[in-house]
């Protein structure tokens, strides 16, 4: 009886088997495997925005295009080579961008709102698909239409790259340039671009260090008195002007960094002799010294999560980049490739540090991860520094030297680069907050 | 007083019985006691007797007190159990009076018995005396008539011995006569038995002869017949290894052939597949090719993985798209749909046999 059942259960699975083996091959699919990727920027055309009424104060569609195309990883149609310019999407014909292969359109237009302002609506499209595959409305003040077309272009952005876009973040930086004969130096604060630069503050003597506050109300910088032969680290309110002197002690007060929390500031003092990292707060101005160590530390960086600070110091004989817990404690060195390793910088997500290197080519910025300790060169040098993540983490900001002197960005693994051109000698750029 | 005879009906019985036993043997005993008596001239019980352990006597001599005592063994009352030490004591008490009574008896009784003893002893004397005379007298007479007997017994033998010698005579005379003619009969009868004999003889002879000749015939012809046998075996033998032989080499030929055929069907399966496979990852390769040319990966995704099912027609042309799960964020997904339409139509298949309507993408590119 369990013979014959066992046997029946035997028959059953084989027939079952047999029928799956038979049954598998009709119903498998073919498999592709997919383990690369086109090199390519991304296709992308934005159509002149119509509009109702009179011509608008600012080319909405070509603020955002330079937008996408200054990160490198858009490859934007210019106008002149746009076969057809709809401004909806029931005027395209598809198969016009198709055989041009523009992967993606965007057409929109912009209205008053009735409020003295603007009211901007567009629509990305998928050209393969033929149909939008996002639409969105943009309400703009009568002065907002620079930040309005920075908005949209923030949109696609996010559309293609899945992180935020910095197109209305600010950037600081310092210039040197001869005015009347005497040299002059600047803290300038302008949109991402280089576009909207104001002077913050501007001096006869050395400007240092500028530091962007987390909300992005504030510069912290470093300001000389040659005269006086003292220099001093503060806080100046961008809105308002408003100057607070953090220290001005005997000898250096620089490298000012803020906590990821806006409370307290790292930096350099050596009024005791030796520079070392010293932790300021704000609210109840008590000063904590970090480290204690004969050699010179300094350019303090917080990590965005606030519990390391990575820091340079020459205490193995050659600056390289150290970290240690924020209280002082627990310090280790970080690197080990290159001559020198100086200026490190978190990512916004604290998984990387960028820095300059001193190696073969001169000096070039690099990029470690903080999870493996690899480290690649994306600047060519030789001369580079200053180097600061966007406030979304996908690109670095740095300067260059020699004999043009610019601000560069490069995508964080180093395959795009885009310029931002100044006028005179441009140093030490910081990016602030994304704006938004 | 029925139903303690009722519960003790054995004791009873064996009560009764026991008188019984008792009555049978008082009688007995008188009667046993009056041979004795009568007897009593036996001379060795009488010196037996006179030696005899009075102690040991009075045990061994019939009690005149026991019929008296016998109810005493009766079990007709349970004695209470209180009351056995005290009559314990006083049967020890009783005992000790008894054997000092029965010592004292024995004594008395000794003396009595030594008394009739020696009276005793006196009468058979005189009886000895008197049976010896007896014995005298009847030996005389036995003597005699012993005597008488023995006379007449030899006159008898002698008149007997007469008759046998007579007989005898005659006898021997008959025998002889018979000797001769069963000598005669007998000389006949062994000349016959001779013949018979030697004639036997010449039959067993013969046949002796001829079953030995019929024997050495059955071994030749045995002989023969196993040589002849062996011949056929070898024969056969051969035979079967000829054809063992034949067939095996046919087994062979056959294989031979049978695996040239496999062999031939192998290769030119082998072939097809190879062209088919060879095809087939020449169309995989077509189609992945395409895509990955038009995947524009989102800068910086990172741990991308997902799997997209998409049908097609023989064309190559894209009828479905389906995204199984995110491939981590709705850019990467997008990217990943948009390589997939961008690649429409799909590179064609080269054969019917390797098209396949259905096909699935692993984007996987941090592998």
């Amino acid at each position: 009886m369990k013979k014959t059942l066992v046997r029946t259960y035997a028959a059953l699975t084989a027939l079952i088997a047999m029928t799956m083996a038979v049954a598998t091959p009709a119903q498998a699919a073919l498999q592709v495997d997919i383990t690369d990727s086109s090199q390519s920027a991304i296709p992308i055309a934005i159509a002149p925005f119509g509009n109702s009424g009179a011509a608008l104060p600012v080319d909405v569609a070509q603020v955002a295009s330079d937008d996408l195309e200054s990160t490198g990883l858009f490859d934007v149609t210019e106008r002149r080579n746009m076969a057809e310019k709809p401004t909806n999407a029931n005027e395209v014909n598809y198969q016009t961008w198709r055989s041009s292969s523009v992967d993606n359109l965007v057409v929109g237009s912009a209205a008053a709102n009735g409020q003295g302002g603007y009211r901007i609506t567009f629509d990305l499209l998928d050209v393969y698909q033929g149909r939008s595959i996002a639409s969105f409305q943009i309400n703009a003040g009568r002065n907002e239409l620079r930040d309005a077309a920075h908005t949209v272009a923030n949109l696609i952005y996010e559309k293609f790259v899945g992180e935020k876009g910095y197109f209305l973040s600010r950037i600081a930086y310092i210039t040197m340039a001869k005015e009347n004969g005497a040299l002059r130096y600047r803290l300038i604060v302008s949109d991402y671009d280089g576009n909207n630069p104001a002077t913050v503050y501007s001096s006869r003597d050395p400007i240092m260090s500028p530091a962007w506050s987390p909300d992005g109300t504030k510069l912290a910088y470093v300001a000389f008195d040659i005269n006086r032969g003292r220099s001093s680290l503060r806080v100046q309110d961008l809105a308002s002007g408003n100057i607070r002197e953090i220290s001005s002690r005997e000898g250096i007060n620089g490298a000012p960094a803020w906590s990821p929390d806006g409370r307290r500031l790292a930096m350099t003092l050596s009024y005791r002799g030796n520079p070392d990292i010293y932790s300021y707060d704000l609210t109840t101005n008590q000063l904590t010294q970090l480290t204690n160590n004969g050699a010179i530390d300094t350019e303090a960086s917080w990590s965005p999560d606030g519990s390391r600070i990575a820091f340079t110091s020459d205490r193995g004989g050659k600056p390289q980049v150290y970290q240690m817990r924020s209280d002082g404690s627990q310090v280790q060195r970080l690197t080990f490739e290159g001559d020198s390793n100086q200026r490190a910088s978190y990512s916004p997500d604290g998984d990387q540090i960028t820095m300059v290197q001193k190696g073969g080519n001169g000096f070039r910025i690099a990029v470690m991860d903080l999870q493996n300790n690899n480290i690649r060169i994306v600047s060519e040098g030789p001369l580079d520094d200053g180097p600061d993540f966007a406030p979304n983490g996908q690109a670095i900001i740095y300067a260059r030297q020699g004999r043009n002197n610019e601000l560069a960005t490069v995508s964080t693994d180093g395959q795009t680069r885009s310029r931002l051109s100044q006028s005179g000698e441009v140093r030490e750029p910081a990016w602030g907050p994304l704006g938004y | 007083m029925w139903e303690k005879f009722a519960e003790n009906w054995r004791s009873v019985f064996l009560a009764i019985g026991l008188h019984v036993l008792i009555a049978l043997a008082l009688i007995v005993g008188v009667n046993f006691v009056t041979d004795a008596a009568s007897r009593g001239n036996h001379g060795q019980k009488i010196v037996n007797a006179s030696v005899v352990n009075p102690d040991s006597v009075s045990t061994d001599m019939p009690d005149p007190v026991s019929p008296a005592a016998a109810p005493e063994s009766e079990p007709a009352e349970p004695e209470p159990e209180e009351d056995k030490a005290a009559q314990k004591a006083a049967a020890e008490k009783a005992a000790a009076e008894k054997a000092q009574a029965a010592k004292e008896a024995a004594a008395q009784k000794a003396a009595d018995e030594k008394a009739e003893a020696a009276r005793e002893a006196k009468e058979a004397a005189a009886e000895a005396a008197r049976e010896k005379a007896e014995a005298q007298r009847k030996a005389k007479a036995e003597a005699e008539a012993k005597r008488k007997a023995e006379a007449e017994a030899a006159e008898k033998a002698k008149a007997e011995a007469a008759r046998k010698a007579k007989a005898k005579a005659e006898a021997e005379k008959k025998a002889q006569a018979e000797a001769a003619a069963q000598a005669r009969a007998e000389a006949q009868r062994k000349a016959e038995a001779e013949a018979a004999r030697k004639k036997a003889e010449a039959e067993k002879q013969a046949k002796a002869e001829a079953a030995r000749e019929a024997k050495a015939q059955a071994q030749r012809e045995a002989e023969q017949r196993k040589a002849e046998a062996a011949k056929q075996a070898r024969e056969e033998a051969a035979r079967k290894a000829r054809a063992e032989a034949q067939r095996r080499a046919a087994a062979e030929q056959a294989a031979r052939e049978a695996s040239m055929r496999e062999a031939m069907q192998q290769e030119a399966a082998g072939r097809r597949n190879a062209a088919n496979s060879q095809a087939l990852g020449a169309y995989i390769q077509a189609i992945k090719d395409r895509v990955e040319a038009n995947w524009l990966r989102p800068p910086g995704a990172r741990n991308i993985s997902c799997k997209v099912r998409v049908k097609q027609l023989p064309g190559g042309q894209i009828t479905g798209f389906r995204l199984l799960g995110s491939c981590g964020s709705a850019a990467v997904d997008r990217s990943v749909e948009q390589a997939i339409r961008k690649s429409d139509p799909l590179p064609r298949a080269p054969s019917d046999s390797v098209f396949s309507s259905e096909i699935e993408f692993n984007f996987e590119p941090d592998q």
